[in-house]
């Protein structure tokens, strides 16, 4: 079930964000407010975008926004923000962003669970699509949950 | 014959590509062993097929495998399209 892993205020809807970096920071908000990241685990997601590549932003309009368990992170957490004004990442075919999922694992195995869910819900077009009009967490969440029924 | 997934940080999207290979391997009856690893580490596991997203694969070419260079994670039938086509380059 996707929705247990969602951090705290962690469904962040409609954002404005001025570019990558401010989509980065406001992403992980919440999981640094509930401890679930050090402060450097945002650092370490923007300086692996900036050195390996834009490889995060994995499918078109999508970003999967982590860094390794060792950067900081301490417990598992998630967070689904959606932008009210997409933003470039820089990548050739999938820019531009609307979408950013952060997470964060302590460890290379308590997130898999977590991640077969949120694959599972990414796969379904018409939910992410949805996801991208609502404006409140609670609709948000309806449509999450939406996606373990099919 | 071995498949290795690679992703900047070793586990995030290269779990989520293991996870529809294994899916499409299922589909098409193929057995191969199909693992992850981040993109230093994967210069020391020997593969038959690497397989990475767009700016990931660019930088797999020089491990002496096939390389599959996927332009989106989610859509499985372009990951279908590409596995199926490297596992006939292999055999």
């Amino acid at each position: 079930m996707l929705e247990e892993y969602i951090e705290k205020n962690g469904l962040l809807l409609q954002q404005f964000c001025r570019d990558w970096e401010d989509a980065i920071e406001k992403g992980a908000a919440p999981l640094l407010s509930a401890n679930s990241i050090e402060r450097e685990y945002i650092e370490a997601i923007k300086k692996n975008h900036k050195e390996i590549g834009p490889y995060m932003v994995i499918a078109p309009g999508i970003m999967l926004s982590h860094a390794r368990p060792e950067c900081g992170a301490k417990k598992l957490g998630l967070t689904i923000m959606t932008l009210s004004t997409p933003i470039v990442f820089g990548h050739t075919l999938n820019d531009p962003v609307n979408l950013i999922f952060t997470l964060a694992t302590p460890d290379e195995n308590s997130h898999l669970k977590m991640l077969e869910d949120l694959m599972e819900f990414m796969m379904k077009a018409d939910l992410l699509a949805e996801l991208q009009s609502v404006k409140t967490p609670v609709e948000a969440l309806a449509i999450i949950k939406r996606s373990e029924e099919k | 014959m071995k498949i290795l997934v690679c992703c900047g940080s070793g586990l995030g999207s290269s779990f989520m590509i293991e996870m529809n290979i294994k899916k499409v391997l299922g589909e098409i009856g193929v057995e191969a062993e199909v693992s992850h690893s981040d993109l230093s580490s994967a210069s020391g596991i020997k593969s038959d097929i690497y397989v990475g997203t767009r700016d990931i694969a660019t930088q797999l070419t020089s491990l002496g495998g096939i390389v599959v260079s996927l332009n989106n994670m989610i859509d499985k039938n372009e990951l279908k399209e590409k596995i199926v086509q490297a596992i006939d380059q292999v055999k």
